[in-house]
């Protein structure tokens, strides 16, 4: 994958963090001409994402680069946490919701165009999101 | 020890965007062309008039050309020649490419069928055979070639102009499905700080989107307190609908608009009990009516100017 | 950072973009202590400078609106703009039991509608 666009990468150990991923998200789904409600869709994804990574893994990455085959986003984030046991159950829809848990993956993998989840139980998880512009 | 891997989602629609992929003429034989330009060129001015005659009569183009000022007419006509031999000749393929790319634009624009500019090709393709022949006449080999040239440049340039046409008609569909859009869910004010969203036919997630940024975003611009969603013209629910239903109805709220849904039938009331809908969350009345005589009553409760 | 101000027998809270978890904690408690002061009745969560609303952002309304009713308070937010609240649907955020207006003027005279039934 060659990486001609922008890229960045935060570091997440701390909610403040979180805010920095939004921000350079919206950046980067701006420049590449998406409309102001996939720009909000995006960067809420992305602190969702990001907010899963500080609240259940302790720490981990998101990275933040565009798509070099068609014009899109892609995030990846990362992390060195318990991993996810039933991902099955975590992309369900309801499972989220509950108060406190905030996974948010269902929404996040809702208006993705893309979707992948790695995990191994003891050793951390990638979550792969791709989302095109329109 | 788990490992899951999960792939989800659509994949990728081709992309047809504006960005037009252009076929790669270097693939080409250089000699072959050399040889089709040569014998061309030689008879240029013979081939161009029978092509002329040949348009004129055409029910298509016909008519553009004889409206055409011959001069420019002329002038096109020498530059088009000039882009191609600067291609063949000197290996300058892209203005000449860019030139097919307008035309084909052009074609698509203006509504011209690409069946009418297929016979125009095919009619060159004939026009500049029996000058090959005869260039060519005391070498097969070269003759064969030169074919090959012809055939190799034509395929070229139909292939870059028909890709252009389809990509043009394609944003020219998508234009129109836009507008068909926004005609089909009007967001319409009553009267201050009421809205109504008359949903009528089929609703797809591309559709509830639609509808619901455009809802959104009158209800920001318009200061809307209340919106009245008149499903009278949906024939169907399923879990689907509904769901686009109800976030469309959740986002309003979240704006602080009062939501009011009007003009349930039977069939829809079944399908949202079966579906399992929260029905406590909605507010429903029988018909338009009946939805505007409540905004009254809930304008003068909360006390909106009116 | 955010900002509390009294507004007649109201307050006024403006909810920045960038509130962590410790700026709620703090929030809160300040939130608390003027709603107690004051015995304020009615209290506006503008959240109009808000881009993301995501679910650290609706547990927090959450939140605060819990701890205002157990003073005795109402609250209301007001000013989410069209494109958050469209993204808070498509990912499936709820904001339950929260009252929400659609900006200060609206949120104003809805306090004054609940405040008053609440009597």
């Amino acid at each position: 994958m060659s990486d001609a666009g922008p890229r960045v990468r935060v570091e997440l150990t701390s909610d403040h963090e979180i805010v920095h991923a939004r921000k350079a998200g919206r950046e980067i789904a701006q420049q590449l001409g998406f409309s102001t409600t996939d720009q909000v869709l995006i960067a809420t994804a992305i602190s969702e994402l990001a907010r899963n990574i500080v609240l259940h893994a302790g720490g981990g990455a998101i990275e933040i680069s565009t798509v070099s085959s068609r014009p899109g986003i892609a995030i990846v984030a990362t992390d060195t946490g318990p991993g996810i046991r039933d991902v099955e159950l975590a992309l369900q829809d309801g499972y989220s919701t509950g108060i406190g848990l905030g996974l948010g993956l269902p929404g996040a993998r809702r208006i993705s165009d893309e979707f992948m989840i790695e995990t191994r139980v003891g050793h951390g998880t990638s979550i792969f999101f791709r989302k095109y512009v329109p | 020890m788990s490992n899951d891997k999960q792939w989800s989602g659509s994949t990728p629609a081709p992309y047809t965007g504006s960005a037009i992929e252009l076929p790669d003429p270097s693939r080409l034989d250089a000699r072959s062309l050399e040889l089709f330009w040569e014998a061309y060129d030689a008879h240029y001015d013979e081939v161009r008039e029978q092509l002329l005659a040949f348009v004129s009569k055409d029910p298509i183009f016909g008519p553009i050309v004889a409206r055409m000022d011959p001069q420019l007419q002329l002038d096109r006509d020498r530059q088009s020649r000039q882009l191609m031999r600067d291609a063949i000749v000197d290996g300058q393929w892209k203005p000449y490419l860019d030139d097919l790319v307008q035309q084909g634009r052009t074609y698509a624009q203006q509504g011209i069928s690409f069946s009418g500019w297929f016979q125009v090709v095919s009619a060159f393709r004939g026009f500049v055979r029996p000058v090959l022949f005869q260039y060519f006449d005391d070498s097969r080999e070269q003759l064969l070639a030169g074919l090959t040239g012809l055939h190799d440049l034509l395929d070229l340039a139909m292939s870059t102009i028909g890709e252009t046409y389809l990509a043009e008609k394609e944003t020219v569909i998508r234009n129109q499905q836009q507008s068909l859009l926004e005609l089909s869910s009007p967001v319409l004010q009553i009267r201050d700080r009421l809205l109504l969203l008359p949903i009528i036919g089929v609703i797809d997630t591309v559709r509830a989107r639609e509808i619901t940024e455009s809802l959104l975003a009158k209800i920001g611009e318009l200061r809307a307190r209340t919106v009245i969603i008149d499903i009278t013209g949906v024939a169907a629910v399923d879990s689907q609908v509904a769901g686009h239903l109800l976030q469309t109805i959740e986002a309003a709220r979240l704006m602080g608009a009062h939501v009011i849904v009007s003009g349930v039938s039977p069939a829809v009331a079944q399908s949202l009990v079966v579906l399992g809908v929260d029905v406590s969350r909605l507010r429903t009345v029988v018909d338009l009516q009946t939805a505007i005589d409540d905004a009254d009553v809930f304008a003068s409760s909360t006390g909106t100017p009116s | 950072m955010s900002v509390v101000a009294k507004h007649g027998d109201l307050l006024y809270v403006t909810l920045d973009d960038d509130i962590g978890d410790h700026d709620m904690q703090t929030l809160l408690e300040r939130l608390s202590a003027m709603t107690i002061r004051h015995k304020s009745r009615g209290v506006i969560l503008d959240v109009s400078a808000m881009e993301v609303i995501d679910s650290f952002g609706c547990r927090m309304l959450q939140t605060i609106t819990t701890v205002l009713r157990i003073h005795g308070a109402r609250a209301v937010v007001c000013g989410v703009r069209p494109a958050v609240a469209f993204a808070m649907v498509q990912l499936a955020l709820r904001l339950e039991d929260v009252e929400t207006a659609l900006d200060f003027e609206d949120a104003v005279q809805l306090l004054h509608v609940l405040t008053r039934a609440h009597v």
